[in-house]
C-alpha cells in the first residue's frame, strides 16, 4: 500500500476509535495500536503546553518529531487532543532556534562555549550569593525544579527562589492551605464525568482546558443531562455551551458566593450533618493571617446575614434570581456539582478570599467528596502543580509541601540533604513581584537582588506593570540577567546572558497537572547544536561553584551537593557528555520522592511512572508490591490516609482536629476601579491557538497564521461612541502604561460594555505594560483581570493583518 | 501535504445536523468516516499543515457543529520538505519571528 495511503487509513482508524469512545463512553470492542507509519517509531510524553496534562504519542523519524497522535491509552483525553497539542511537535522547528550560548556585548550578542558562559554564572552566584535569584517557572519538569531549589535553598542557604506560577495559582494554593491545611484539589478529573451540575467561575475551559471541556460536551451529546453555568465577566467560547451565562461586574464574585452562602444558611438547605462532623467556620484576623480566627456557626451566620439576593445583585449585577437559582442547586442533596477555576479567581487582589469563598460553598452544602460532588481548581501550566507547588520552587518553600518558617521542616530537609544544621534559611526569600522590584531598584536604594537566572519563562512579557518592575533593570549598572530559553523570547533578548535550553522530548522529563497526576517521558529527539538540559546546566552551575570552593556545594560528609555514582563510582553529570550516562530525572526524583510523604503527598518509584500514563497522589504501596493511586482526597472510600471507618477525615486540618474551615470572607472594592479619567475596566488572558506569551505557538506557523496578533475586544456599544470598527488601531491606556492595537468587534469573545479584553500571547504587543502590579495579601499573587484604563482611536491607521 | 485525523460533535437538532453533515460532505479536503451517535470521525488533507488549523477554526464556526476534536496529525512530508526549518539551524536574537 502507498504510503500515503497507509498514513489516511491510521487517521481515520484513529479518528474511529475516538469517536466510538466519545459516543459510548467507552473503547470500542478491539482497541486498535498505533498508527502504522512507515519508519516512524513512536513513545508516550505529555502535551507540552497546558495543565490539562493530556498525552500525546510522538512519532520520530530520522531523529525528528514528525506525527503526533492522541494517546487513547491516557484517560486524561482518551485519545484527543486540542489544536495546540496538535501541533506540538512544530514548537520544537521554529526558525530561531537558540544553538549557543550568547554574551551580550554592548548592543549585540556575542557565541560563547559553555565553560565560560557556566564560569560567568558562577562567579556572579560565588561573589554574591544574597544578591542572586532564580525565577522559574510552572514549565520547569519535576526533576528541573528540583535541582533549582536544591542549589538556592541546600546549596547557598537562601530562599531566593520563586516561579511565574506565583503569577497563575498562588491563590489556590493559600485557598487550600487556608481551607483544608494542604495544598491542592481533593477531587480530580473523574469528577468531570460524574456530576449533575459544572460551575465555571471566571473561567473558560472550551479555550484553555480544551480537551477537558470536550469531556463534558461528549456527555451531553450521549443523551446525559449536564447543566453547565458560567460565571464570568465576559461571554467567551464556553458561554456558548452553558445553559445559563451570569455576567458579574469584575470583582463582585464574592459577594456572589456570600449570597449563595446567606441562603443555604437562611433556607436552611445546608448539610448541616456534614457541616457539624467535618467542619469549622473561620474569618479574617487582626492583623490578617492566612489562618485567621476561629469564629461560631452564629457568628458566620450572622455575617452572611447582609448579603440578600437583593443586596448581591446590586453588588454584583448578577440577577436575584440567579443567586436563588445557584442556592437551589446547592441545596439539593440529589444533585453532584463540581466548581472549575483557574485565572479568575486566582488572579485577584482577593484570590485567597474567593478561593476559600468557592470552598466554603461546596463544604457548606455538603458538596464535597463524592465523585462529581467537587471544588477543583485548575492550572495553567503542565507542572504548576507538580514542579511549583509540590516540589515547593516558592520562596518560602521546601518539598513536598514542608515551609522554611518551620524548624522542624527545616531540620528534616537538612536530614534528608545530609546538610549540616542551620544550613536551611528560615526567611522566606521575595516573592515573584518583591524580587523583581528589588532587581529593578539600584542597589543602594534596597534593590538587594543583583542577578537573576531565568528558566523556563518570559518575564518581560508576563510580569505586570512591567515597566516598573522589569524594565528598569536593563539600565541600572550591576544588575545581571541570565536566561535559559529555547528562543529568543523578549526577555532573552533583554539578556546579559543567554544559554540555549533543551525542549519537551529533547530531554527526560517529568510534570504533574491539574489533577494530582505526575506523568514521566523520556528523550526522543536531540536537541539543536549547543542546546542543553536545563536540570544540567543548573548542576553544571554548582559544579562550578563547587570546584570555587563554595562551602554550601558540599553535604556534611564533603560531598557534592549533586553526587551521582554508579556501581559505586561518580558519574560526572556536570560534563555533559556524560549526563546520559545515567537517567539523572531518576535519580533526581526519587530524591525528592522522600520528602513527600510528609504530607501524604506520596509519590511512587520512577519505573511506576515509566509504565503508566501519569498517577494521581497520594500513591501508595499496596501488600502485593503494587501502587495504587487516589482519585478522591479526604474521602474515606478512596483515600487510604482516612483513618479507618471514618467517611471523611480532613488529616491536615489547620485546627488540627480533622475538619475543614469554611471561611466568612467580606465584599471589598478593588484597588482600582473604573472612574471618570479611566472609564474601562480591562481584563487580560489567554486564546486557544496561543500558548502564554506566545513564544513558542507563534513560532507555529499554523497557529500563528490562525490567530496572528493581539486585540482589543470592546463592545459594540462601546466601539460605536468611540467610532471604531474591526481592524481599527486604538490607543488603551492605563496609568501604568499605554499600548496601541486593532480593536476586535464581535469578535471570539464579547466584553459587556465598560469592559475591553486583551489577550497577551502577543510578544510584539505587551499589554502587561498597562496592568497592575496590586497582589493579594497572603499569596502574593498580582490581578491581572482588573484595572481601569481609557481607550481612544488612534490617529494611526493600520489595517489588521 | 499533512493529514489529520479529527472528531466532530454534531448538535443533536436534526435540522442542523444535516445542514452540517452536507456542508462537510462538500468539503474536498475531508474525508468523513461513519458517524456513532453525534460522533463524526473525519480526516482532513490540507495542502500545508497551516490550512489544518484554519480549517479546524471553520468547523468550529459550522451551524450544526458542536465541538471539534483533534486526533492526530501526520506532518512528515511537510518536516521533509525542510519546513519549518531544520534542528541545526543557529539561534539569532535579532531574529523575531519564526
Ligand atoms: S488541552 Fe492542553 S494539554 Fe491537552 S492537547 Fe490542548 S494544550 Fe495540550
Amino acid at each position: 500500500m502507498e504510503r500515503r495511503q497507509f498514513i489516511k487509513n491510521a487517521a481515520m482508524a484513529s479518528a474511529t476509535v475516538a469517536a466510538t469512545r466519545l459516543a459510548l463512553g467507552k473503547d470500542p470492542p478491539k482497541p486498535d495500536s498505533l498508527p502504522p507509519t512507515p519508519g516512524v517509531t513512536w513513545d508516550k510524553a505529555p502535551c507540552r503546553f497546558c495543565g490539562t496534562g493530556c498525552h500525546v504519542q510522538v512519532g520520530v523519524k530520522n531523529g525528528k518529531v514528525v506525527a503526533i497522535a492522541g494517546d487513547r491509552k491516557a484517560e486524561v483525553n482518551k485519545g484527543l487532543l486540542c489544536v495546540k497539542g496538535y501541533h506540538v511537535g512544530l514548537a520544537l522547528y521554529g526558525k530561531d532556534r537558540l544553538t549557543r550560548p550568547l554574551l551580550r556585548k554592548g548592543d549585540r550578542f556575542e557565541p560563547i562555549g559553555w565553560d565560560q558562559a557556566l564560569e560567568i554564572v558562577a562567579r556572579r552566584i560565588f561573589d554574591d550569593p544574597e544578591g542572586f535569584a532564580i525565577y522559574g517557572s510552572g514549565q520547569w519538569t519535576i526533576p528541573e525544579g528540583y535541582a533549582a531549589l536544591k542549589l538556592v535553598k541546600a546549596g547557598l542557604g537562601t530562599n531566593n527562589i520563586d516561579p511565574n506560577a506565583r503569577l497563575c495559582m498562588a491563590s489556590a494554593v493559600t485557598g487550600f492551605l487556608a481551607t483544608y491545611g494542604v495544598d491542592e484539589p481533593a477531587g480530580c478529573y473523574d469528577d468531570l464525568d460524574e456530576c449533575d451540575v459544572l460551575i465555571m467561575w471566571g473561567n473558560n475551559p472550551a479555550e484553555m482546558h480544551p480537551v477537558l471541556f470536550s469531556r463534558v460536551i461528549d456527555r451531553r451529546s450521549r443523551g446525559e443531562k449536564v447543566t453547565l453555568i458560567d460565571i464570568g465577566t465576559r461571554r467567551t467560547r464556553t458561554s456558548e455551551h452553558c445553559q445559563h451565562h451570569l455576567l458579574f461586574k469584575p470583582h463582585t464574585d464574592i459577594a456572589v458566593a456570600n449570597g449563595i452562602l446567606h441562603l443555604l444558611l437562611e433556607r436552611g438547605t445546608y448539610d448541616r450533618a456534614f457541616v457539624e462532623k467535618h467542619c469549622r467556620f473561620r474569618a479574617d484576623s487582626d492583623p490578617a493571617t492566612l489562618q485567621g480566627k476561629e469564629i461560631g456557626f452564629d457568628e458566620f451566620k450572622r455575617r452572611l446575614a447582609e448579603y440578600t439576593p437583593e443586596r448581591v445583585q446590586q453588588i454584583s449585577g448578577v440577577s436575584a434570581q440567579d443567586i436563588r437559582m445557584l442556592a437551589d442547586l446547592f441545596g439539593r442533596r440529589d444533585l453532584r456539582i463540581t466548581s472549575l477555576w483557574c485565572m479568575g479567581p486566582n488572579q485577584h487582589t482577593r484570590g485567597t478570599a474567593i478561593n476559600t469563598l468557592i470552598h466554603a460553598v461546596h463544604l457548606l452544602s455538603g458538596h464535597f467528596g463524592r465523585p462529581g460532588d467537587a471544588p477543583t481548581s485548575l492550572t495553567g501550566q503542565p507542572s504548576a502543580c507538580g514542579t511549583v507547588r509540590e516540589v515547593g520552587t516558592l520562596a518560602h518553600a521546601l518539598p513536598g509541601g514542608l515551609v522554611v518558617s518551620q524548624a522542624e521542616d527545616r531540620k528534616k530537609a537538612e536530614k534528608l540533604w545530609n546538610l549540616p544544621e542551620g544550613r536551611v534559611s528560615g526567611k522566606p526569600g521575595p516573592h515573584t513581584v518583591e524580587l523583581w522590584r528589588r532587581f529593578s531598584t539600584p542597589k543602594d536604594e534596597g534593590g538587594t537582588i543583583n542577578t537573576v537566572w531565568v528558566q523556563v519563562t518570559n518575564p518581560a512579557r508576563s510580569l505586570p506593570n512591567v515597566n516598573e518592575l522589569f524594565e528598569p533593570s536593563r539600565r541600572i549598572d550591576g544588575k545581571f540577567l541570565i536566561v535559559s530559553d529555547v528562543y529568543p523570547s523578549a526577555t532573552a533578548q533583554a539578556a546579559d546572558l543567554i544559554l540555549p535550553s533543551a525542549m519537551w522530548v529533547e530531554k527526560n522529563g517529568m510534570v504533574g497537572n491539574s489533577e494530582r497526576r505526575t506523568q514521566q517521558w523520556f528523550r526522543m529527539v536531540k536537541p539543536p547544536g549547543e542546546a542543553r538540559d536545563d536540570a544540567w546546566q543548573l548542576i553544571a552551575v554548582a559544579r562550578k561553584l563547587y570546584e570555587l570552593g563554595h562551602p554550601g556545594m558540599k553535604d556534611k560528609d564533603g560531598r557534592f551537593l549533586f553526587a551521582m555514582e554508579q556501581g559505586g563510582v561518580e558519574v560526572p553529570v556536570w560534563d555533559y557528555r556524560h549526563y546520559y550516562d545515567i537517567n539523572v530525572d531518576s535519580r533526581l526524583f526519587e530524591e525528592y520522592r522522600t520528602f513527600t510523604r510528609f504530607k501524604h503527598k506520596d509519590l511512587a518509584p520512577y519505573d511506576e511512572y515509566v509504565k503508566a500514563r501519569g498517577l494521581r497522589w497520594p500513591v501508595v504501596e499496596q501488600p502485593d508490591g503494587t501502587w495504587r493511586e487516589t482519585k478522591f482526597r479526604f474521602a474515606g472510600f478512596d483515600d487510604p490516609y482516612v483513618k479507618k471507618g471514618q467517611e471523611f477525615d480532613f488529616y491536615h486540618s489547620t485546627t488540627k482536629d480533622g475538619r475543614a474551615q469554611i471561611w466568612f470572607r467580606p465584599y471589598q472594592p478593588p484597588p482600582e476601579v473604573p472612574d471618570a479619567e479611566y472609564p474601562f475596566w480591562l481584563c487580560t488572558g489567554r486564546v486557544l491557538e496561543h500558548w502564554h506569551t506566545g513564544t513558542m505557538t507563534m513560532r507555529i506557523p499554523q497557529l500563528r497564521r490562525a490567530m496572528p496578533q493581539a486585540y482589543v475586544e470592546l463592545n459594540p456599544a462601546d466601539a460605536k461612541k468611540l467610532r471604531v470598527t474591526s481592524g481599527d488601531l486604538v490607543v488603551l491606556e492605563s496609568r501604568r502604561g499605554q499600548l496601541e492595537l486593532p480593536a476586535w468587534i464581535e469578535g471570539r469573545g464579547a466584553p459587556p460594555p465598560g469592559t475591553v479584553f486583551v489577550p497577551f500571547f502577543d510578544e510584539s504587543l505587551p499589554i502587561n505594560r498597562v496592568t497592575l502590579d496590586a497582589h493579594d495579601p497572603f499569596s502574593k499573587q498580582p490581578d491581572y483581570k482588573k484595572c481601569a484604563v481609557r481607550v481612544r482611536r488612534s490617529a494611526r491607521r493600520i489595517a489588521r493583518p | 501535504m499533512a493529514i489529520s485525523g479529527l472528531v466532530i460533535t454534531l448538535d443533536d437538532d436534526p435540522e442542523r445536523r444535516r445542514a452540517a453533515l452536507a456542508a462537510l460532505r462538500a468539503d474536498e479536503r475531508l474525508t468523513l468516516g461513519e458517524p456513532t451517535g453525534n460522533h463524526l470521525p473525519l480526516i482532513a488533507e490540507t495542502r500545508r499543515a497551516r490550512e489544518g488549523v484554519e480549517l479546524i477554526e471553520d468547523l468550529f464556526t459550522q451551524p450544526g457543529v458542536r465541538f471539534v476534536d483533534v486526533v492526530s496529525v501526520d506532518m512528515s512530508d511537510e518536516l521533509e520538505d525542510g519546513d519549518p526549518a531544520s534542528a541545526d539551524s543557529v539561534g539569532d536574537p535579532s531574529h523575531e519571528e519564526g
